[in-house]
């Protein structure tokens, strides 16, 4: 857990506190959706299309659903695709690349391997793929999206393993007798992953933008509302409806820059040899 | 003011209005002759029409999709064509009859007809494409074709077919959508699927020749200065421009780039709003009816197996909402599951189920599925397709309206080859809201979803699984039946019966719309979706004397 | 100020330092994973021939892969071309016939590989066409739009970066600043739409839809002054987050290296601030952005999707989709194929000049 020295350098990079006030304030946005928003999102309205005004302030969309409470309760499945596809990344990351690391030998050269291989392929053609073969649903979504996003951590982890597996303390736990699971648990792995939740920033808004892409080719889970498939929506009607696309987008913007900024402060703090000038 | 400036004021008002008098009467004159006109058929032109993507093939043997049609549709002929009413005129077959008891149909041929590439068109052509190609393969006349008994080339020009049993619309099916006449000479021992003339150089009988097919750009056919009508076509030429974007298709119809766009999924419907505001085009509903439903799984749910449940669900589903929101007025509001489009079958006294969200509740209350602390009585799936245009918005509306009756939908979209092996094969759903065609005739699109004999996993089959000895005996009586009005009696007491049954709650026919600019006439409608081709002339083509052309 | 400053700068992204461990692992004499301490450089060739030597099974565990994954999934490619209506079996049996459908998976499997070494990728159920002609089609429309996309958003991100770092925290820098920091946090379709509302529907100065005017028959100059006018949009819409990324990158490594001993000793040697740029920090800093480009690649196609779909360019993107809903195997894989090549390729050709930059390698000739 981050200690009190760790939390006061991070809170100087003021854009990364910032930010990280924000994607709390989203996530309890998130939560408390349906009492923020003005009207049910999928409620049936006569009234569609309407521009943005006093009853609708991001206007409605051509069933009459107000467009503000759809971005409010659109919160939710970003924040819960990044976060949760992006928590199956760090799990299968750093299986793999601690046993990559650690191990070395024939088992890094096939697990580096395919790393390689699967940063090769087109993995949102891939996730296309699963998505639309496999069937819509927020799981699967996550799931793909997840199990897609190891080998940037993979390889992060490796590093770190392959680096302090020769270091004295290592060498001298092995020495009076540590098992190997011992080692890598309570040795090395601990500093493998301040690496890893940096790299873990990142990831978190690729999902983000990963998913808000599949919601918008029409491949999201349509018992929810998603930013994606609002864009999707104002696609069709761009031309005489421009604020249905202005707002949703801005919402997916606003939030990936958090992330990202936030992700920028702790890898600041994380990373004490790389200082600012 | 005094009399003599105002005597040149009057003059001067004169002279202002006589000129804007004639200038009038100029510009009248040129929207006046825009405008409809009289006389004779004009020869000369060239159609272009937009479609969404290149056709598969153009062996109308095989393939039966309307992108295919529309092209085939020019380049072949069947041995009828219909009106918009469905009734059958004559094309390569000049009369035929049909035996009393309905079970031998006799065709003659008409004289002279010539393959574009020469040869002679007779009976063994049309007996080897209703045994090997258009007779094996395709899929929206199977039942037609698997009625046959026996093809009989009784002299060049004779054909004579006797069926099993009666088929009452068996001569729908002999159009050159579903049953193109192909030559044998350049078929019989090939390889059916990989013959060059599939895409290469198609030989047919029809008003146009093939000349040239760029994929992915466009196909351009001319006239068939040979036709087996006198004078026609009237126009040099048709081509099909590819335009696989609506948007884009819609403004390349806006700016006369191309000037016509028929349905068969090439119709922007998006953008109908601004296409019917355009004053030099006319846009048309060519009236190929369809039934755009929610269907119930009888079987595979307790829930929607109980009548009350779906008279419940028919009371809260607002059709008009549906229509005018989710399907974009692009259709009207259907009762009864066979479509008023099919205006001599449809009985307009079936029972109805108007909105009554009262009534709904009611209903459910009494069948024993009281309110939990939700509001929500009990959960159902809604299944449909992905990507279409026909479902993915009124799933939305239908699952706000049934919510008011306590009803928690949880919409499930496939892609659709999962869908037809979830839905269809393996029956895994409680409802189902999509299209289904129902052709020009009930026979043909009715019966098979809800005729016993057609519970068979196949997709578009009768996936409700809808059972009733009556209706089966109904069904049978219609197709068998040799005088119309027992036809009609049939079917008016099968929907009868099925709107008490509901195993499907009807909601809207689709339009399927055409639209050409107003320089080209003769665009009949038809319930099939291509136009005829030998029909339509454009207004600024050289003039055409009466005993010149044939009449149809 | 201050905080408008910190809210746009970073010392280094995250990113940077996972790739120069990266780097290390990827470089050429890396090439077991493990760390060599005395290298002898590598030729270009050889290291061409390795790298190619590697792609070969790449390729075929990507076709494996993918098969394996289509043929799992539920449903029948062939019922799903046709209509509304139950095929006939004849039609059904004729069908797989004909595309190979009836025979056993791996018999498939193992006569899809044989055909690819010769060229032959199948023929597309829908298009009924051979799979290669079909993605040839295609393919020219989305190299129009990536190409120029990649070389601009290269060259000028990284020009951007070095202006960028030249006077931190200065105007110039900032401004910089807040243009990457928007355009890598912005979708690249939701920047498209917002480029096509402007432009094309408020303005009305660029089209937008389509790669050229349908029907017009142009030629010589009004064909290109056509086409560049359809293509300026997605482009932008593609290459801006590139663009982003580079600068920001860029700059980052800019600032790093500006520390690094060498640099000392090159202004400690009286050269030119001009010249310790463009000679010592440049080509440094240049090598994790190079790989970042490389890695971009493979985003690029994921892009090009998502572009092509809101600007209806008819490229192999949107033919992907395509082919996923319409279940047509054979150009899905073909597709899938042809994509990974492509990424494959771009891959060496970065890894070729991350070695023409590699000071170190330089300093041994």
């Amino acid at each position: 857990m981050p200690s009190p020295q760790l939390w006061r350098q991070f809170k100087r990079n003021r854009a990364a506190a910032i930010s990280l006030y924000f994607v709390i304030a989203l996530i309890l946005a998130a939560i408390f959706a349906s009492e923020l928003s003005p009207y049910d999102p999928f409620a049936l309205g006569d009234g569609a299309l309407l521009a943005p005004q006093s009853d609708h302030w991001m206007g409605t969309d051509d069933l009459g659903r107000d467009t503000l409470s759809r971005v409010i309760h659109g919160t939710r499945v970003p924040l819960l695709v990044g976060f949760l596809a992006t928590a199956t990344s760090l799990l299968l990351g750093i299986l793999i690349g601690s046993a990559s690391g650690y191990f070395g030998g024939l088992t890094d050269v096939i697990l580096m391997r395919v790393t390689e291989y699967v940063l090769v392929v087109p993995r949102f053609f891939l996730a296309l793929l699963v998505v639309a073969m496999l069937g819509t649903g927020i799981m699967k979504i996550v799931l793909v999206i997840g199990i897609l996003g190891w080998p940037e951590i993979a390889r992060v982890v490796r590093a770190q393993f392959l680096s302090f597996r020769e270091r004295e303390f290592v060498l001298a736990a092995r020495a009076i007798g540590a098992s190997h699971a011992k080692v890598i648990f309570k040795e090395i792995l601990p500093n493998a992953i301040p690496p890893a939740v940096v790299v873990a920033s990142i990831l978190v808004a690729r999902a983000i933008l990963l998913e808000a892409g599949l919601s918008f080719l029409g491949l999201g889970d349509p018992n929810l509302v998603s930013w994606g498939s609002l864009l999707s929506e104002a696609q069709e009607r761009i031309s005489a409806s421009v604020w249905l696309a202005i707002f949703p987008g801005m919402a997916i913007s606003l939030l990936v820059l958090c992330v990202n900024l936030f992700g920028d402060g702790i890898n600041d703090v994380l990373n004490p040899k790389l200082r600012k000038k | 003011m005094n009399v003599k400036l105002r005597g040149k004021r009057i003059f001067q008002q004169t002279i202002t209005g006589a000129m804007l008098f004639i200038l009038l009467g100029i510009f009248t004159d040129r929207i006046v002759w825009a405008g409809p006109v009289e006389g004779n058929p004009r020869r000369g032109g060239t159609l272009i029409l937009g479609m969404t993507a290149d056709p598969s093939t153009l062996n109308c043997g095989i393939e039966s999709s309307q992108i295919v049609a529309m092209v085939t549709s020019s380049i072949y002929n069947g041995l009828i064509h219909l009106d918009e009413e469905s009734n059958p005129h004559p094309d390569l077959a000049q009369s035929w009859e049909i035996s009393a008891d309905g079970l031998l149909y006799t065709f003659q041929l008409r004289e002279n007809v010539k393959w574009h590439d020469g040869q002679p068109l007779t009976s063994a052509d049309v007996k080897f494409s209703f045994e090997n190609l258009v007779g094996k393969y395709n899929a929206r006349g199977r039942e037609a074709y698997r009625s046959i008994k026996a093809i009989e080339t009784a002299g060049p020009l004779t054909v004579k077919i006797s069926l099993k049993k009666a088929y009452s619309p068996f001569l729908e099916v002999l159009t050159a959508h579903d049953g193109c006449i192909m030559p044998r000479h350049l078929y019989e021992g090939t390889d059916v699927l990989k013959n060059p003339h599939n895409d290469v150089n198609p030989v047919g009988s029809g008003p146009f020749k093939f000349k040239e097919w760029k994929k992915g750009s466009h196909i351009t056919l001319v006239r068939n200065e040979n036709y087996f009508k006198k004078g026609r076509p009237f126009l040099d030429s048709v081509v099909y421009r590819i335009i696989p974007n609506a948007a884009t298709r819609a403004i390349a119809f806006e700016t006369g780039e191309i000037n016509a766009i028929f349905a068969s999924n090439s119709f922007p419907y998006q953008h109908v709003d601004r296409l019917k505001k355009l004053r030099n085009a006319t846009i048309k509903d060519i009236g190929s009816p369809s039934l755009i439903g929610l269907n119930f799984n009888l079987k595979g749910n307790p829930i929607v197996a109980k009548r009350e449940v779906r008279v419940a669900i028919a009371h809260a589903i607002d059709k008009k909402f549906i229509v005018e929101k989710g399907l974009r007025a692009v259709g009207k509001v259907i009762d009864s599951v066979i479509p008023p489009g099919i205006p001599w079958a449809y009985n307009a006294n079936v029972p109805k189920y108007p909105v009554d969200l009262k009534k709904a509740n009611g209903l459910l209350d009494e069948a024993g599925y009281p309110k939990n602390a939700a509001g929500m009585r009990f959960q159902l799936r809604l299944a449909f397709e992905a990507g279409n245009d026909n479902s993915e918005r009124p799933v939305q509306i239908l699952r706000e309206q049934l919510k008011a009756a306590g009803i928690d939908i949880k919409l499930e979209r496939f892609e659709r080859s999962v869908m037809l092996e979830k839905i269809f094969q393996k029956y895994d759903f409680d409802l189902w809201f999509g299209p289904l065609t129902t052709r020009g005739h009930p026979a043909l699109g009715t019966a098979r979803l809800y005729t016993t004999t057609s519970i068979t996993g196949q997709p578009f089959t009768n996936f409700t699984r809808y059972s009733n000895p009556k209706v089966d005996q109904l069904f049978e009586q219609a197709v068998t039946a040799t005088k119309k009005q027992d036809m009609v009696k049939a079917y008016y007491e099968v929907q009868d019966i099925l709107m008490r049954d509901l195993p499907t709650i009807p909601v809207a026919d689709r339009l399927q719309l055409n639209i050409i600019k107003d320089q080209f006439r003769g665009a009949l409608t038809s319930t099939e979706t291509y136009e005829r081709t030998d029909e339509i002339w454009w207004v600024k083509g050289a003039p055409v004397k009466d005993g010149d052309f044939e009449r149809d | 100020m201050l905080v408008f400053n910190l809210l746009l700068h970073n010392s280094s992204t995250p990113v940077l330092q996972s790739l120069r461990d990266d780097q290390a692992q990827r470089s050429p004499r890396d090439f077991l994973g493990s760390l060599l301490e005395n290298t002898s450089p590598v030729s270009p060739t050889n290291f061409i021939l390795r790298r190619l030597f590697h792609a070969v099974p790449l390729l075929v565990c990507v076709i494996v892969f993918n098969f394996t994954l289509i043929h799992l999934a539920p449903g029948d490619p062939i019922q799903a071309l046709v209509g509304e209506f139950p095929a006939p079996e004849a039609y059904v049996a004729e069908m797989r016939r004909a595309f190979g459908l009836d025979q056993p998976l791996y018999v498939q499997l193992l006569l899809y590989l044989k055909n690819v070494l010769t060229g032959d990728l199948g023929f597309s159920f829908y298009y009924r066409q051979p799979v290669a002609s079909v993605i040839l089609d295609r393919v020219p429309a989305t190299l129009q739009l990536m190409v120029p996309a990649l070389i601009f958003s290269a060259i000028v991100g990284v020009l951007l970066g070095i202006l960028a770092a030249r006077k931190p925290y200065s105007i110039s820098d900032n401004a910089i600043s807040a243009f990457s920091l928007f355009g890598y946090c912005v979708p690249a379709f939701w920047l498209g739409q917002m480029l096509m509302v402007i432009f094309s529907i408020e303005l009305g100065w660029l089209p937008s839809q389509g790669i050229k005017t349908v029907g017009a028959d142009l030629d010589g100059w009004s064909s290109f002054f056509d086409r560049i006018t359809h293509l300026l949009l997605p482009f932008a819409a593609l290459a801006i987050r590139h663009l982003a990324v580079n600068a920001r990158m860029m700059r980052s490594s800019m600032l790093e290296v500006a520390f690094e001993d060498f640099v000392m000793v090159a202004r400690a040697k009286g050269l030119a601030e001009k010249d310790v740029t463009a000679r010592h920090m440049v080509p440094n800093a240049l090598m994790p952005v190079v790989t970042i480009i490389g890695v971009d690649v493979s985003f690029l196609f994921t892009g090009s999707v998502l572009v092509e779909t809101v600007f209806g360019w008819p490229g192999i993107g949107r033919l992907m989709y395509e082919s996923i809903v319409k279940r047509d195997y054979p150009v899905l894989m073909g597709n899938f194929l042809i994509t990974t090549a492509l990424v494959v390729a771009v891959n060496l050709i970065v890894d070729l000049v991350y070695l023409w930059l590699d000071p170190r390698v330089k300093y041994k000739k």
